[in-house]
């Protein structure tokens, strides 16, 4: 759904045309009366300036005329922070002479600005200089104390030192160095899984004596080198697979946006899933199989085994297969060559480590195949299934996703066995904890079909639609938190009206807004959070139409876009340096509430 | 199970995120001609309020995040500090350029743009 806004609106309007610099400001400069003149900046439609950016002085400090005093009585406004002239600012200058001057005299006066568009474009900084003629006989002369201080205006304060890293930076930061790491243990643990699955490990024993038989009777350390090499030249090859993944996923990048490719790679997802559900075998074909098999077995040494090691890599058996197509997918979504030779290292170092086992020990120790191993293959096709429904994510509307969630849930459940009689099993054996395991994912997908056909969209709240209103019934006070819907601005005036009195919060939000959606899933639903905005009437501004009314409304309080919060006092005045732009965390939110006067 | 998978899309989605941008406008335009990108030149200035949106609020967004990472090669230029490339026209900050590889410019965009404008932008630029 998203994605269909998106596209809609990517037709419809090119951005704003913005005023030239000489059309937003015009600066002029009048004779008030004898000995004061006045400077003037005509600010365009939707301009603002600097309070602190606006500079005026004397162009020609030496030529007899002097600036006295120098005063912008023009109300100022604030602006995220900073005092801005949203009206023409107009300065006044008395003037005085400090040496004999007569008849008409040019006074030049150096004009520096700077200043913005409400509509999202700051101007480079301005400098001008504006002159007129002044009748130096009406001068007086200045008193000598005053001489000094003339000149200039009190240098106005430069701009606050540079700004920190941004938080959201910092946090972004942090998980991408966090997610890395989270990605490659993953992959090993998925490397450590596929080698146990049933078309693998029989694999294993066989692979362990090709090593084993290099050297008859050699110590543990010289088996487990062997063994090493061999894991290291499957990594290579699987490394080899996942950079090319990652380079030919960049150029397939801008293709993943589009919603019908979304969903023919979440079939593919889906089919690949139906081979570790049995229904058919995916695998390299015969022939090719034993090629391979014997161009490897040719050589010998350690060579050999690094080629066959290499090799083997791909011959993957059917359950690897697709496990392996998913995640070269997967990688090629990220468009990054590193991550993928990275991720897939790990993951056939992970497929390595049963092997590194088996083969230092030459053999002694090693697990029991068995139906666990079915189990593993399963849990690699809900997996698939999983990250299908998770694209499809980005194309469907969160209800449906959640539907499909659920139905995914007692899919599992049912095959773990939820709703088999235990039989003869006893109590506390594995099959009746399995049961019981199956039959919570079960109520949990029971939960999210049932939650979800009544709209619920979080899914770990799937139960959200009954709950908000057996509430309302029982208890109105402390229900959950209800914004006032709306869309224009007659619609805010009319509840800033309707509200004096009272202090109301306006939210500005749209569907194709990511940051809105974390204001309301982290933010506004926090228990303490939601307490302090008890004192506030809830509004919410939804400009996801991006239509005349939606501009005409962020136009009108000068604000970009959502994710955007407005405050107003009991006079129904909008409170100035109160604006949010952009996400805040609950604690974030609360601070910042407990800052409006 | 779902836990599994719920955590993998996360790390996904994590993995996915943050816009990469290059440290200079000539490796931009290196790196560009490489990946067979165009380049995104984002003119700006410490303090402007259309920039910080872009910043804090449509680069956040993860659609933009994609199609920018996936389509271009975005390089900053901040108009106090760095040498404006020739030809890079601006009244003002934000401004933005899009640059074939071969250096041909493709489209001007003044001012900060929201959400789906800015996407209507990106999507504009053919590759």
């Amino acid at each position: 759904m998203r994605f269909l806004v998106l596209i809609f609106f990517s037709m419809a309007l090119f951005g704003v045309s913005f005023l030239q610099p000489d059309e937003a400001f015009k600066p002029k400069i009048t004779a008030v009366d004898e000995d004061t003149i006045a400077v003037e900046i005509e600010l365009g439609d939707q301009i603002y300036l600097y309070k602190d950016k606006l500079k005026i002085e004397d162009a020609d400090p030496q030529d007899g005329i002097n600036f006295t005093t120098i005063n912008t009585a023009t109300k100022t406004v604030d602006h995220e922070g900073d005092k801005v002239y949203e009206t023409n600012p107009i300065t006044h200058i008395d003037l005085t002479e400090s040496k004999d001057l007569a008849g008409e005299q040019k006074v030049r006066v150096k004009l520096s600005y700077q200043g913005c568009s409400s509509a999202g474009l700051c101007y480079e900084p301005q400098e001008t200089v504006l002159e007129i003629m002044v009748n130096a006989d009406k001068l007086s002369v200045a008193d000598p104390a005053h001489l000094n201080a003339s000149a200039v205006t009190k240098p106005a304060k430069e701009i606050a030192a540079p700004k920190s890293e941004s938080e959201t930076d910092q946090i972004a930061s942090v998980i991408k160095g966090g997610s890395l790491w989270f990605i490659l243990i993953s992959f090993f643990g998925f490397g450590l899984l596929l080698s146990l699955t049933p078309c693998v490990f029989p694999m294993i024993p066989i692979i362990s004596s090709v090593i084993l038989a290099q050297g008859k009777g050699m110590g543990t350390k010289k088996a487990f080198l062997l063994s090493l090499v061999y894991v290291l030249s499957m990594a290579v090859a699987y490394t080899i697979a996942g950079v090319l993944a990652g380079l030919f996923g960049a150029n397939l990048q801008a293709a993943f946006q589009t919603p019908w490719i979304i969903t023919v790679f979440a079939l593919v997802f889906v089919l690949l899933s139906l081979s570790m559900f049995d229904v058919y075998e995916l695998q390299i074909p015969n022939f090719i199989q034993s090629r391979i098999s014997k161009l490897g077995g040719a050589r010998s040494g350690v060579v050999g085994i690094a080629i066959m090691g290499f090799l083997s890599a791909l011959i993957v058996g059917p359950c690897v297969a697709a496990p392996l197509a998913g995640a070269l997918i997967y990688i090629g979504q990220t468009g990054d060559a590193l991550l993928g030779g990275a991720a897939l290292f790990s993951l056939s170092i992970g497929m390595g480590v049963p092997l590194l086992i088996v083969g230092t020990t030459s053999g002694r120790f090693m697990p029991k195949p068995g139906m666990w191993m079915d189990v593993i293959k399963a849990i690699f096709g809900v997996m698939l299934l999983g990250i299908a429904i998770w694209m499809m994510g980005r194309v469907l509307d969160e209800n449906t996703t959640l539907l499909l969630w659920g139905g995914l849930a007692i899919f599992v459940a049912i095959n773990t066995g939820a709703l088999e009689p235990l039989g003869e099993h006893p109590s506390w054996s594995s099959r009746s904890n399995v049961k019981a395991l199956g039959f919570m994912i079960l109520l949990y997908g029971i939960s999210l079909l049932g939650g979800g056909m009544a709209g619920a969209k979080n899914l770990l709240h799937p139960l959200d639609p009954f709950l908000s209103k057996n509430q309302e019934v029982s208890a109105p006070a402390s229900a959950h938190k209800k914004f006032e819907k709306i869309t224009s601005i007659e619609e805010l005036d009319a509840i800033l009206a309707e509200n004096k009195g009272k202090r109301v919060m306006v939210d500005f939000y749209a569907d194709w807004c990511t940051a809105c959606k974390e204001f309301e899933e982290k933010t506004f639903s926090d228990e303490t959070v939601k307490g302090a905005m008890d004192g506030y009437v809830l509004v919410q501004v939804d400009v996801t139409a991006n239509d005349d009314a939606s501009k005409a409304i962020t136009k009108k309080y000068g604000i970009f876009g959502p994710p955007a919060i407005l405050f107003f006092d009991e006079k129904g005045q909008k409170i100035e340096d109160a604006t949010i732009i952009g996400f805040k965390e609950p604690k974030e939110f609360l601070h910042h509430l407990g800052e409006i006067k | 199970m779902n836990k599994i998978v719920l955590a993998l899309s996360l790390i996904t989605s994590c993995a996915l995120a943050e816009i990469k941008w290059a440290p200079s406008y000539d490796a931009a335009l290196v790196q560009a001609k490489k990946e067979k990108k165009n380049v995104m030149v984002m003119l700006s200035r410490e303090g402007c309020p259309g920039c910080e949106y872009m910043e804090d609020v449509v680069f956040e967004e993860p659609a933009i995040e994609d199609t920018i990472n996936k389509g271009f090669v975005p390089v900053h230029i901040d108009t106090q500090k760095d040498k404006i490339p020739a030809g890079l026209g601006y009244i003002g900050t934000p401004t933005f350029h899009f640059i074939s590889a071969k250096g041909e410019k493709l489209k001007r965009h003044d001012g900060g743009a929201n959400i789906p404008t800015f996407m209507g932008i990106l999507n504009s630029i053919k590759k």
